[in-house]
């Protein structure tokens, strides 16, 4: 009777659990994630959002301006650029472009980024020395640079812009896995796996992998947002994709020409790709906070 | 420190060893003969095509190619442009004043308000100061920078006439260029203009270096928040207000000099990123710099210009990293004087 | 007049949400030269004590007192970096970790100087001189050679002794002195606390000693101050709360402490409180000790005042222990 119950919880909550409570108390992170899923939702449904077919060149309707403009048309809610196509729709085609081709990137960098990060950080030795010397090179090139010089020499192209964003975001993943990696290799839970008889590759996959979550899953929405920075700057500087594909970087390099004559065909674009880079970052900072023990305790 | 200096010294070479290694594998995976890919088209059979062939070594093993390959960065031949023919080392030297005096420019601005904004928002942290800092800085770092260029031309340049669109300096003015540097040689020709070319010269410069400067600007701004943030929360700090130092010198002195430590990293890691964001601001204001140049030789598949235009960055990018590495060990008296 | 005189202090910190009382209406005095002992369990708010008066709380906390004076000089009368140099001038601290509380950035001798320059030296040369002698006075040897050295050169022990020095440098009238020992090694300790002692009776420097260990106090202080979830319990000379404490925790924090001799028998359990100190944001309602108190009765939900009681000291509690039951052998629940 006289009992006291000091802890109101009766369970306790598990690991996602407990991030998404974390998480989702987050304001601005939470801005970011519902925008994005907006976002991913408009890119998934382009065909069916869109009023019109993006590449249409209408003729009769060259750089209109948006609809709440007095020279607009409501048809053309964000106006027309110099072809007569209907930014609108190209802006929501472009979604599935940026988003599309930023995920596909983050996912070969991630997936190469492990592989080669945990060779490094289980073998050890002459191999670990040179993956690392390999990947602190890369990193000594400027970025986009390193992308400019793969996309120069195979030459322009999505494909190629894709390679090379992806080569340029693999370092850092190695890196940011490998240290993880020999952290945890430290701890008792691995030497009790070890003393086991675990292989190499049971032990990573099953004791540290997801023990090392967390740095991943940061370094991965950083990396989502500098992969469509990158893809659009290679669009805008003609590198990436190639008009008449209504990738965000390239709407914006071929509206260049008309900056002074029909403004929101540049404004737009780019307010797109501020807005969708903007949420990432958001979200980035909410994982941080959320997944950081060392963060959360403010 | 001599072992850290010679740390430097073997990265330093291993890293030329690996660029150069990455460059030759990657131009002679170019599709092509190797001479065509260098020299442009020169006729087979003749003496020049011979020369050249000879030149690249092309009658040795891929090995050996590699190394007369070697042999030629380090005497300082990068080859000659396909396309207008001069050295591509020359072209670098003309070109990278202006991208140096943009870069300088913009890290200036990206330090002193960088350091300042997060110092401000250490010190009043959890107000509307610190709250104005960090969203400011968030959109700043998720800006992307052809855009925000672009945007800034639209706003100063064309509808307000404040600022010229593009380009280093006026075609009014007829300066001889001595040190490559607009802001020094327009001084010099103050008997010719007075300050007007220099002031003109200014001008151009302020809108692409805020543009180069809005990224590191804001990781700086961010950075130092958290860095002061962890110095203000020690002992330290603490102590140093018991004896009575003023509030000002805790601030500037007892915490900046230790949360510079940190910063010194971040801030190294950024000249790769004014590189990067140089390459966009310069096409975006036509600015003659090698980032513009290295886009024009990249649209020209003008094969030798990048090759050795992007190893000579890289090794710009790589001294700095080590400067920055020295600054470190030099500032953090830990690395410095073992216990 | 008092070295220091507290009347109702109390330190609250405001966040948006709710108001966290981590001191609560503490008064105490100081004689020059006396040695106090403040003691309490880790959050008891005894370190808070010390940074409000030295005037260094963070600046979320709000601190209120009816008087607070140092040397006889009100401090409330004056603004908060009229007071932090006023208190500086006459008042010094050291803190629990000797490695943290340096400058890891500057060299000792450069904080050192900082210091004697603050306290109206000006010459350089004089500096370091004074810097040298009293690293000389806290007997470090070769203080040439130290004074150019960075903190994480030096030992935790050298590193206390370094903050003792640069606590004298102004020559301060209080040295509060916050877990001095606690990060150290045991032999290093008796050290440090010797030379705290013998800096008190040389300087008349009235020396506030802040712990959580009983056995350091024994033997160092005239007075006591038990304090317990940012209120004193019992504030008494040492001797008599020794001898025969009043106050139930001050009981259980005599009763906890392991004897080596007489007081303790082979195979008797070592006596241990229930529970732990309260979190600041749930107080109990009443006596702040209630929950935990073996004491405690229906009237505890009432938060008793701290009374004086005759030949003792101060007692805050609704039934404090009688003087003979008190007595650490006696097992009577009587009152």
């Amino acid at each position: 009777m006289n009992e006291v119950t000091f802890y109101k919880e009766s369970h306790i909550p598990g690991r996602l659990a407990e991030f998404w409570f974390r998480f989702q108390k987050h304001q601005t992170a939470m801005i970011g994630l519902i925008f994005l899923v907006i976002i991913a939702f408009v890119a998934l449904f382009a065909g069916v959002l869109a009023p019109h077919d993006p590449t249409f060149q209408n003729p009769e309707a060259l750089l209109l301006p948006p609809a709440w403009d007095t020279n607009g048309q409501v048809t053309y809610l964000l106006g027309t650029d110099d072809l007569g196509r209907d930014l609108f729709s190209r802006i929501i085609y472009g979604a599935r472009l940026s988003l599309g081709l930023s995920l596909v990137v983050v996912l070969i960098a991630l997936t190469l980024g492990i592989v080669i990060g945990a060779i490094a950080g289980l073998f050890r030795g002459i191999v670990e020395f040179f993956i690392l010397r390999l990947m602190d090179i890369i990193l000594a090139i400027p970025s986009l640079l390193l992308a400019i010089l793969i996309v120069a020499i195979i030459g322009p192209g999505l494909p190629n812009a894709i390679y090379a964003v992806a080569i340029v975001l693999i370092p850092h993943f190695v890196r940011i896995i490998r240290a993880s990696l020999l952290e945890e290799m430290a701890k008792d839970y691995v030497t009790a796996a070890r003393l086991d008889g675990a292989s190499k590759l049971r032990l990573f996959t099953h004791s540290i992998l997801p023990n090392i979550l967390p740095p991943i899953v940061i370094q991965t929405s950083l990396a989502f947002s500098l992969a469509l920075v990158d893809i659009a700057a290679l669009g805008f500087l003609g590198l990436g994709a190639q008009p008449p594909n209504p990738e965000w970087g390239t709407i914006l390099s071929q509206s260049r020409d008309f900056i002074q004559l029909a403004p929101w065909t540049v404004t737009i674009p780019g307010i797109a790709i501020l807005l969708t880079v903007l949420s990432i970052n958001l979200l980035g900072d909410g994982l941080r906070d959320a997944l950081d023990i060392k963060g959360s305790k403010i | 420190m001599i072992k850290i200096i010679l740390k430097q010294l073997l990265f330093l070479a291993l890293s030329f060893i690996g660029i150069t290694l990455i460059f030759f594998v990657l131009t002679r995976l170019v599709p092509g003969d190797p001479v065509v890919v260098y020299f442009g088209n020169i006729p087979t059979e003749t003496q020049a095509y011979e020369d050249a062939y000879q030149y690249l070594g092309l009658d040795n093993s891929a090995i050996e190619q590699y190394f007369i390959y070697v042999q030629h960065v380090l005497n300082g031949e990068l080859g000659r442009s396909r396309i207008t023919g001069n050295l591509v080392l020359n072209d670098f030297l003309n070109f990278f004043p202006a991208t140096i005096e943009l870069g300088v420019f913009a890290s200036i601005i990206a330090l002193v308000f960088g350091v300042l904004a997060g110092v401000a928002a250490s010190v009043y942290k959890n107000t509307w100061i610190d709250h104005s800092v960090m969203s400011i800085s968030l959109v700043g770092y998720s800006m992307p920078i052809f855009w925000w260029g672009m945007l800034l031309i639209l706003l100063c340049s064309i509808t307000l006439g404040w600022t010229p669109v593009a380009g280093r300096l006026s075609y009014i003015y007829d300066i001889t260029p001595v040190s490559g540097f607009m802001l020094i040689d327009t001084l010099l020709a103050y008997p010719k203009y007075g300050l007007s070319a220099f002031v003109n010269a200014l001008q151009h410069l302020i809108l692409p270096s805020i543009v180069l400067a809005t990224i590191p600007l804001a990781v700086i701004a961010r950075m130092t928040r958290s860095a002061m943030s962890e110095a203000f929360s020690s002992d330290y700090i603490l102590t140093a207000k018991a004896k009575g130092v003023s509030s000002f010198k805790i601030i500037w002195v007892h915490a900046l000099r230790n949360a510079s430590i940190p910063l010194i990293t971040v801030i190294g890691l950024q000249s790769s990123v004014l590189l990067t964001g140089a390459i966009l601001t310069e096409t975006v204001f036509a600015w003659p710099g090698i980032g513009k140049w290295m886009v024009e030789a990249i649209f020209r598949r003008d094969i030798p210009t990048i090759q050795g235009g992007v190893l000579l960055i890289s090794v710009v990018v790589i001294t700095v990293n080590i400067a920055v590495d020295l600054m470190y060990s030099f500032l953090n008296p830990k690395l410095r004087r073992p216990q | 007049m008092s070295l220091l005189h507290i009347e109702n202090l109390s330190v609250d910190f405001v966040t948006s949400r709710q108001r966290l009382n981590v001191l609560d209406k503490v008064s105490l005095r100081m004689q020059a030269g006396e040695v106090l002992g403040v003691v309490g369990e880790s959050g008891s708010g005894k370190s808070m004590l010390a940074l409000a008066i030295m005037g260094i709380l963070s600046s979320r906390a709000q601190m209120t007192a009816d008087y607070l004076a140092l040397n006889g000089v009100d401090l409330m009368k004056l603004s908060l970096e009229q007071r932090r140099r006023f208190v500086a001038m006459n008042a010094s601290i050291i803190f629990q970790s000797p490695q943290n509380s340096l400058n890891p950035s500057f060299k000792i001798g450069s904080q050192l100087c900082e210091t004697i320059e603050l306290h109206g030296t000006r010459s350089s040369k004089k500096q370091k001189d004074k810097a040298i002698e009293l690293l000389d006075n806290v007997g470090i040897l070769e203080p040439e050679k130290i004074v150019s050295l960075y903190p994480h050169q030096l030992s935790g022990g050298m590193n206390q002794r370094v903050m003792i020095a640069m606590a004298i440098a102004a020559e301060p009238r209080l040295l509060i002195a916050d877990e001095p020992t606690t990060a150290l090694d045991v032999t290093i300790q008796s050290q440090i606390i010797e030379l705290l002692l013998k800096l008190n009776r040389s300087r008349e420097m009235g020396l506030m000693l802040i712990t959580h260990d009983f056995a350091l106090l024994a033997e160092s202080t005239q007075k006591v101050c038990v304090m317990y979830s940012g209120q004193i319990m019992e504030n008494a000379p040492t001797k008599k709360v020794l001898m025969q404490p009043r106050h139930p925790y001050s009981r259980a924090l005599l009763d906890s402490m392991p004897h080596v001799g007489e007081r303790h028998l082979k195979g008797q359990r070592l006596f241990s409180l229930s529970g732990s100190i309260p979190p600041i944001d749930h107080l109990p309602v009443g006596c702040r000790l209630g929950p935990r108190c073996p004491r405690a009765d229906k009237q505890c939900v009432k938060s008793p005042r701290l009374d004086r009681i005759e030949g003792h000291g101060q007692v805050r509690c609704h039934f404090p222990l009688v003087a003979n039951e008190s007595q650490l052998e006696s097992k009577s629940k009587t009152k």
